[in-house]
């Protein structure tokens, strides 16, 4: 099998059939997203690392016990599990932990980013920093749903149905987090800033 | 005629968010004929672009301990 242009489907039917570096490869292939949804919810690094290990043993479980019915849509179904996760650990804690840096700045500060060489990543570095900040600046109910939207792949009307508000709900507030955003980075002057919008 | 839409729908269509083939035309079509659609449009898309950029890693540990519990899971169970 050529793991590196196969489907999520054909890794998952190898994987199902025994192929354990079918199953590495789905892991490299989604670790990122389903961390980085983990992570945007907990925002705790040992946190988010222990609930995606948690995440993927739970899939490895429902994979070789016969109970994946979800072809086709192998990466929402894992994001699915994730999230439910992090609420789960969020609301047993009852608050989200915030964990300060020695520069005084909040962990979420200390993110990466893929796909960036070192250079490129420093140039970015600063302005997708202020990104982050904006991101947890929004208030909770825009947060939840930009979350769950547009990290953990819930369609709205999954975040509807999870949030108990109706889609248009969901959509509003999805538009107001996006539109804030983008005011927050106008007033700051970066709006056209090559660094942010590049392709 | 072309049909109206709103800044919910715009969304939807940013997001590809159960959108059937018939409303990406009909919104394409809006699109190309309303301004302020189109530049709510190009705003949702840039935020949007920013926001996919944003993922980060876990450690090669997390990893490795998530790939030993698989090969080892047949001997668990």
């Amino acid at each position: 099998m050529d793991y590196k242009s196969a489907s999520d489907n054909l890794l998952v039917s190898g994987y199902v059939n025994g192929d354990e570096a079918a199953f590495s490869h789905l892991v490299k292939r989604h670790k990122a997203k389903v961390y980085s949804t983990i992570y945007l919810i907990v925002r705790d690094q040992a946190v988010a690392e222990d609930l995606l290990q948690d995440t993927f043993i739970k899939a490895i479980h429902k994979l070789k016990g016969g109970q994946y019915n979800e072809e086709g849509k192998f990466l929402p179904w894992l994001l699915r599990i994730a999230h439910n996760m992090a609420i789960d650990r969020f609301r047993k804690e009852k608050r989200y932990p915030t964990i300060i840096l020695e520069d005084g700045s909040p962990v979420l500060n200390s993110m990466d980013f893929a796909e960036d060489s070192f250079e490129s990543h420093k140039i970015k570095d600063e302005t997708h920093t202020l990104l982050k900040k904006l991101i947890e600046a929004l208030p909770e109910s825009q947060k939840e749903v930009l979350l769950m939207r547009h990290y953990a792949d819930m369609s709205f009307q999954e975040i509807a149905e999870a949030t108990g508000v109706s889609i248009n709900t969901a959509l509003g507030r999805m538009r107001y987090a996006l539109i804030n955003l983008r005011k927050r980075l106008d007033q700051l002057n970066i709006a056209y800033d090559k660094n942010l919008y590049s392709e | 005629m072309i049909k109206t839409f709103t800044q919910n729908d715009v969304i939807r269509y940013a997001y590809d968010d159960e959108v059937t083939s018939e409303e990406k035309i009909e919104m394409e079509c809006a699109l190309l004929f309303e301004n302020s659609l189109r530049e709510f449009c190009d705003t949702i898309s840039n935020v949007k672009k920013s926001l996919d950029k944003m993922t980060m890693e876990p450690s090669d540990k997390a990893i490795e301990n998530i790939l030993l519990y698989s090969r080892t899971f047949a001997t668990r169970s």
